[in-house]
């Protein structure tokens, strides 16, 4: 008989007693989530991957500190988001993208590579903005979180999520609303 | 009539309009086709913006994950494994400075039961202070023996 799924919070009890497979299991149901956002800020799969893999590696260490303050989700987001930023900040100079965004657009019909171009325009407008607002604009847009989350996976007060939110916006309008896409 | 100025079309874009100028919006873009027209350009951002998606298919993390801590022993014991050791340690620490403490002690103990078979410790000369060659002279001070009191040498 198969085992039925754990609760994240089981989990993070089994990690926290040093539970190596606890820790497989919670890292394989969030790493498409983890990747998600780091491969967003970054924009490059191999710091993606290193990045993920140290915040796993964190959650095993600090996993007894954990009280439940915040959701075990926004918890490793934070986790990452911090991570994300101390990448950035130390490889400033040396940060290359990788442009194969678009594997969801293999097939090579006129539509098909119109939204693949439109979709690396959207990459590159995301990339380009300032490091808060582009944090700010990922958790909202493609993590789908809200304000007090993004508030609690930031450290940052939701009024200022909200004006780093509406100047991110305000940015990629102006870029892509110049985009023609049908 | 009032247009949608453009700090309410980015509130509205980021979700930070409040339900009041939400509605307002909505009402109001029912009305106006300039607005309107510019709602449409809004939600044709939306939707290049949806157009950006990650495939992670390809990349597994759980697996390296699990191999770094299976192989960092010494960071990833057990916690039971980690207190055992500890307080394994700290008991070894007691013994070892309760057997120096107690290996002194007898040591001082043959030393002063020897002096005084000789007669050497007095009450007034404990064997602690006759090691360093001193010997009460009041209740509270010393007075050191070996140096003759100045004014007391004979001719």
């Amino acid at each position: 008989m198969e085992k039925a799924p754990q609760s994240d919070k089981k989990l993070i009890e089994q990690i926290a007693v040093g539970n190596p497979e606890a820790l497989g299991q919670f890292a394989l149901r969030y790493q498409d989530t983890a990747l998600s956002l780091a491969y967003r800020n970054t924009q490059n799969w191999t710091d993606a991957e290193d990045i993920v893999q140290e915040a796993f590696i964190r959650v095993f260490k600090s996993a007894k500190s954990y009280k439940g303050q915040s959701g075990i989700k926004t918890w490793l987001y934070r986790i990452i988001v911090n991570l994300c930023i101390d990448h950035q900040r130390k490889n400033k100079s040396s940060i290359s993208l990788d442009t194969t965004t678009t594997d969801l657009f293999s097939q090579s019909s006129p539509d098909h590579l119109e939204a693949q171009e439109t979709a690396a325009l959207v990459q590159k407008a995301v990339y380009e903005l300032p490091e808060r607002q582009r944090i700010a604009l990922i958790l909202h847009r493609y993590e789908n979180l809200s304000h007090s989350e993004i508030s609690e996976s930031t450290g940052w007060s939701r009024s200022t999520i909200e004006s780093l939110l509406v100047r991110a916006y305000e940015k990629l309008r102006k870029k892509l609303e110049k985009v023609e896409f049908h | 009539m009032k247009h949608i100025n453009e700090t309410e079309w980015n509130a509205f874009l980021a979700g930070t309009c409040t339900p009041d100028l939400a509605a307002w919006i909505d009402e109001h873009v029912e009305q106006c086709p300039q607005c309107r027209q510019r709602m449409q350009s809004i939600r044709d951002v939306e939707d290049k913006l949806a157009l950006w998606q990650v495939n992670t298919a390809d990349h597994d993390v759980s697996t390296k994950v699990m191999q770094a801590v299976l192989n960092d022993s010494s960071g990833f014991r057990p916690s039971w494994h980690r207190r055992f050791v500890s307080y394994a340690l700290k008991a070894a620490a007691v013994i070892l400075i309760g057997f120096l403490l107690g290996s002194w002690a007898g040591n001082q103990s043959a030393q002063q039961y020897i002096a005084k078979q000789d007669g050497s410790i007095t009450e007034m000369q404990p064997g602690y202070l006759a090691a360093i060659d001193l010997q009460f002279a009041s209740g509270l001070t010393w007075s050191v023996l070996s140096d003759t009191p100045s004014g007391t040498e004979g001719p």
